[in-house]
């Protein structure tokens, strides 16, 4: 097949098949609400490109459907025909259809179109037979509508491309190259990698504009050379006086000193304009590529409307979705990730928040129930809020319900504040619902919300006032491309923290850096945190050297702080960041790289990493100090590690192999538990191994995968424990390695433990000869 | 009234798709159509003249110098050379062989010691990088000096010597006599082979 720039024309196809389906799916909804037919006519373009697409590649499924969708349209706009709600639940379909065609790969069309052929087939049927007409028919008894079917589409065809040229001055009819071209806001498809290149090449652009400044240098230096030599011709010009050699003799080359000045003079104010307007132009031309990459909020909100509907209707409810700050810019990489969130939060507030209309009617509030979703740029993030008016959540029911799932004991639950209560609905499995529905499942979504939002750098929180409604708030970067950082320099590399990972800097004097058991200390507003050198964490020093300690980066999250000793401090600046060179796999510590102003490279810290090894490396410190020594010939201790990103679901696997008599370390996903195995293996070896699969960037699966990769860990016990208790979850877990697989249910009666002494034998004989004592 | 009546609508809509529709489909055979035998045997012919030809016998190879070695590689083989720029080592990635990453033409390169990976002592000032590869494979390495692309009889190169041949990491892919502009005496260069001094690099990364 041809090729229009890495795309072929099915993938063409597709992509212009999905913008417009989702316009129709938007419109349509919207369309229902107001019932005003001047806003049916961009629908019709929609259909109407969607048949002149699918004739390009020759989907005759499409090219029908699309027409006979586009004739309901045109009778809608031309009043023929009432906006029914019966009427667009047909067109959705149609739309679903189309939309659903337009995800299918090219070589999988036949089967698509085997399978929806009838569906297709009795949908135009429907769409076919006219309904009553609308109540006020001023149009002249159209024959086409009523004649069969078979004519029908034609007489809707003129009408689909008179209407969007309704220029009354031509009597001729519309020119046949330009039906419906469109005009505004229309877009082109370019990969994700020919942007980056582009941007890659306007950012060294821009560079070389700015190395042009040293031409001006050194003309100007050359204009210096003229006036010193303008000097030592007076001087000359003297000397030849005293020396009765008539001055005058000199005059030629003092004219032709002051003619180059002038050239040079006119020359300077050349080069400068032209550096000057290559700078600009060229800064214009890095910062309009890099702004191509964002796009309006509407882009992510496009389906919404349709799901609140189509759910509502579901679930006997009456729901409408107000949109706010649909032009506010967002990357496109993070729009991407909107989705799910986004899609997760409404099911759950329309689910679990909106009452039915007779409840809300009965407290007195208005039958339908508003869902908001707000976006707007604050403090240079992304803050997404979306709400409900709908009851609320009981936080006394919450708590009851975290004490019944064993997550937490009921005196820990009874002192947990609001905040803390509320996290709990982020956990994967947990939900608030009575019963499991299809809509919200069981409680899978929330979790993805906050994982999503953390994967990406923000944050996620929820608020609620029992009656009134709930709120969850989302605080997002605004693009993943461009940060701001501090950079330093450690061993004589410059690296880049992101400024939002940042506490604070400190320049702390000698008298309050000291050592505390052998681990260097600062002390900052009367509290205690640990220093960790940089180039040691990083594997970047030499030779083993003390560090200066007269600049440190403090990191944090949380309660846990770390300040970490650079060698200096070059600055902030905002730098376009790029995906590490695949080749060098996940380079611990590194999240990105990405080129300075200057042209330097520079490799981006990801402070969450190198934190947990902050975190590792310091525990670690402190567990060998008070490890008790223990008689020669007495019995080793065995050792746990419990991976798992729930604070709760840790704490209760090591207070339950604690019990049992481990020794237990943590991690708090994949990436770390690595680590912290192989960190491990420094000290004695592991017995065995307990983790979750759904985890932040490194789930079980690859987690365990990579541990029996590596052959101190080939023969360690490893037990899942998940929420996911389908049989492939389980396959998949096992096929990855793991010795058992279970469900979180295993703690609610003795099949963790049973299964944790069956693996470890030696942990029988531990405990009979613990009792004996 | 301006409105045409509904049946000259319809025939003008109808040409206009049948026109819209004929249009469509001689482009498309356009497009797929066969190559007419007679081009295809003369775009034969003219790509198998060019290996035959008088270009084959002469080729250029860059050359330059790492430590003491004069060392080379086939002209096409490189993508460019630029002078040296900032390498920045790489967290537990950068060894004895990849040195880390430099911006070179606003792409982050990886960059190899080629020196340690040849076994060859290089100086202590670099002064150029030679990039090899295609894109997604790039590598840039610095050389001592480089000497300038020279043109060589392609029929005179030597193979290299057996060891070297059969040699696991043994990167030359042939010998030439080039006479050195320096007055140097020796005037053998061992020309390497891109692909395999590639492979070498991507090995420090395992």
């Amino acid at each position: 097949m041809s090729d229009l720039g890495g795309f072929s024309l099915h993938e063409l196809f597709r992509a212009e098949a999905e913008t417009h389906a989702g316009a129709l799916s938007e419109g349509l909804v919207k369309l229902e609400g107001t019932s005003d037919a001047a806003t049916v006519e961009p629908l019709m373009r929609a259909a109407h490109s969607i048949k002149g697409a699918a004739r390009v590649v020759g989907l005759d499924i499409a090219v029908k459907l699309a027409h006979a969708m586009e004739d309901v349209l045109v009778a809608m706009q031309k009043g023929r025909e009432a906006i029914e709600p019966a009427r667009i639940d047909q067109l959705l379909k149609g739309t679903d259809l189309l939309a659903s065609l337009a995800r299918v790969e090219e070589s999988a069309v036949p089967a698509w179109s085997a399978e929806h052929e009838p569906a297709v087939d009795a949908l135009i049927a429907e769409l076919r037979v006219a309904p009553p007409a609308a109540s006020a028919p001023q149009q002249p008894p159209a024959p086409a509508v009523v004649a069969p079917a078979v004519t029908s589409p034609v007489a809707v065809e003129i009408a689909a491309i008179e209407a969007p040229a309704p220029a009354a001055a031509s009597p001729q009819p519309p020119a046949p190259s330009a039906p419906a071209a469109p005009t505004r806001g229309a877009s082109v498809r370019v990969t994700a990698e020919k942007l980056d290149r582009l941007l890659q090449l306007a950012g060294e652009t821009m560079l070389e504009s700015r190395r042009l400044g040293s031409l001006r240098d050194e003309t100007l230096e050359l204009k210096r050379d003229l006036v010193r030599l303008e000097d030592e011709l007076d001087r000359l010009r003297a000397a030849a006086r005293r020396s009765g050699i008539d001055p005058a003799s000199l005059a030629p080359a003092r004219t032709l000193i002051e003619s180059g000045r002038a050239r040079v003079l006119s020359h300077l104010l050349t080069v400068e304009g032209a550096i000057r307007r290559g700078e600009e132009t060229s800064t214009q031309l890095y910062h309009e590529v890099l702004s191509s990459r964002m796009r309006p909020f509407a882009d992510a909100t496009a389906s919404l409307s349709r799901t609140v509907r189509d759910l509502a209707r579901q679930l006997g409810k009456d729901a409408r979705l107000e949109i706010v700050g649909e032009q506010v810019p967002v990357d496109r990489d993070v729009l991407v990730r909107l989705d799910a969130p986004l899609n997760h939060m409404l099911r759950n507030a329309l689910d679990h928040g909106v009452e039915t209309p007779d409840e809300r009617r009965a407290k007195g509030k208005p039958a339908q129930a508003t869902l908001r979703v707000e976006a707007r740029h604050h403090a240079g993030m992304l803050r997404i809020r979306v709400s409900d008016d709908g009851r609320g959540i009981d936080l006394d029911a919450l708590r009851e319900r975290i004490v019944r799932k064993s997550l937490a004991t009921g005196d820990m639950a009874s002192t947990l504040d609001r905040q803390e209560l509320l996290e709990f609905l982020f956990l994967p499995g947990f939900s608030t619902a009575q019963q499991v529905t299809d809509i919200s499942g069981r409680g899978v979504g929330l979790d993805v919300v906050q994982s999503t939002a953390r994967e990406i750098g923000g944050s996620a929180r929820i608020d609620t006032e029992l009656g009134r409604g709930t709120v969850f708030e989302l605080e997002l970067p605004i693009t993943l491309s461009v940060i701001r950082a501090l950079l330093v320099d450690v061993a004589g590399e410059t690296l880049a923290f992101p400024l939002a990972r940042i506490e604070r800097v400190l320049q702390p004097d000698a008298s309050e850096v000291r050592s505390v058991e052998g681990r260097m200390q600062v002390l900052v507003e009367g509290k205690s945190i640990g220093v960790i050198d940089a180039a040691r964490v990083l594997a970047l020093a030499e030779t083993r050297r003390a560090a200066t300690r007269e600049n440190l980066v403090v990191l944090g999250s949380g309660g846990d702080h770390y300040a970490v000793a650079v060698d200096g401090l070059i600055g902030e600046e905002d730098l376009v960041v790029r995906a590490l060179d695949p080749r060098l796999g996940k380079v611990p510590h590194l999240s990105a790289a990405a080129v300075r102003e200057s042209g330097e490279p520079v490799l981006v810290v990801d402070a969450e990493d190198l934190l947990q090894s902050v975190r590792v490396a310091l525990n670690e410190g402190r567990l060998r100090g008070a490890r008790p020594t223990r008689a020669l010939g007495a019995r080793r201790t065995l050792r746990a590690l419990v991976v798992d990103d729930s604070a709760t679901v840790r704490e209760v696997e090591r207070q339950l192999l604690t019990r049992m008599g481990f020794e237990v370390d943590t991690a708090v996903d994949g990436l770390d538990g690595l680590h912290t195995a192989r960190d491990s293996t420094a000290t004695g070896t592991l017995d065995l191994i307990v983790s979750d699969i759904d985890m932040p960037r490194m789930n079980g699966i690859e987690f365990v995968r990579a541990l029996r990769c590596d052959p101190r860990f080939a023969s360690v016990p490893v037990v899942v424990v998940s929420y996911k208790d389908r049989e492939e979850d389980r396959l998949a877990g096992l096929e990855a390695g793991a010795t058992a697989y279970l469900t979180k249910g295993a703690f609610q009666d003795s099949t963790f433990a049973d299964t944790v002494r069956d693996l470890v034998p030696a942990l029988s004989c531990a405990e009979r000869s613990g009792g004996d004592a | 009234m301006s409105d045409p009546s509904p049946a000259t609508e319809h025939s003008n809509e109808r040409a206009l798709e049948l026109r819209e529709r004929q249009s469509l489909a001689q482009m498309r055979a356009l497009l797929d159509r066969a190559l007419p035998e007679e081009d295809l045997r003369a775009n034969t012919d003219l790509i198998a003249a060019r290996g035959e030809s008088g270009a084959a016998k002469m080729r250029s190879v860059l050359v330059f110098d790492i430590g003491e070695e004069r060392l080379g590689i086939d002209a096409e083989d490189s993508h460019r050379v630029v002078p040296c720029s900032t390498v920045r080592r790489v967290p537990h990635r950068t060894n004895e062989v990849f040195a880390g990453v430099a911006n070179i033409g606003g792409e982050l390169t990886l960059v190899a010691t080629a020196g340690s990976a040849l076994g060859v002592v290089a100086a202590a000032q670099q002064t150029h990088f030679v990039v090899i590869g295609q894109q997604g494979a790039r590598w840039a390495f610095a050389v001592d000096r480089v000497e300038g692309v020279r043109r060589i009889d392609a029929s005179a190169t030597l193979p290299p010597p057996a060891t070297v041949r059969h040699a696991a990491d043994g990167c030359t892919k042939y010998l030439a006599d080039i006479a050195p502009m320096d007055g140097r005496a020796n005037g053998i260069v061992s020309i390497l082979d891109s692909a395999r001094l590639a492979a070498l690099f991507a090995r420090s990364l395992a």
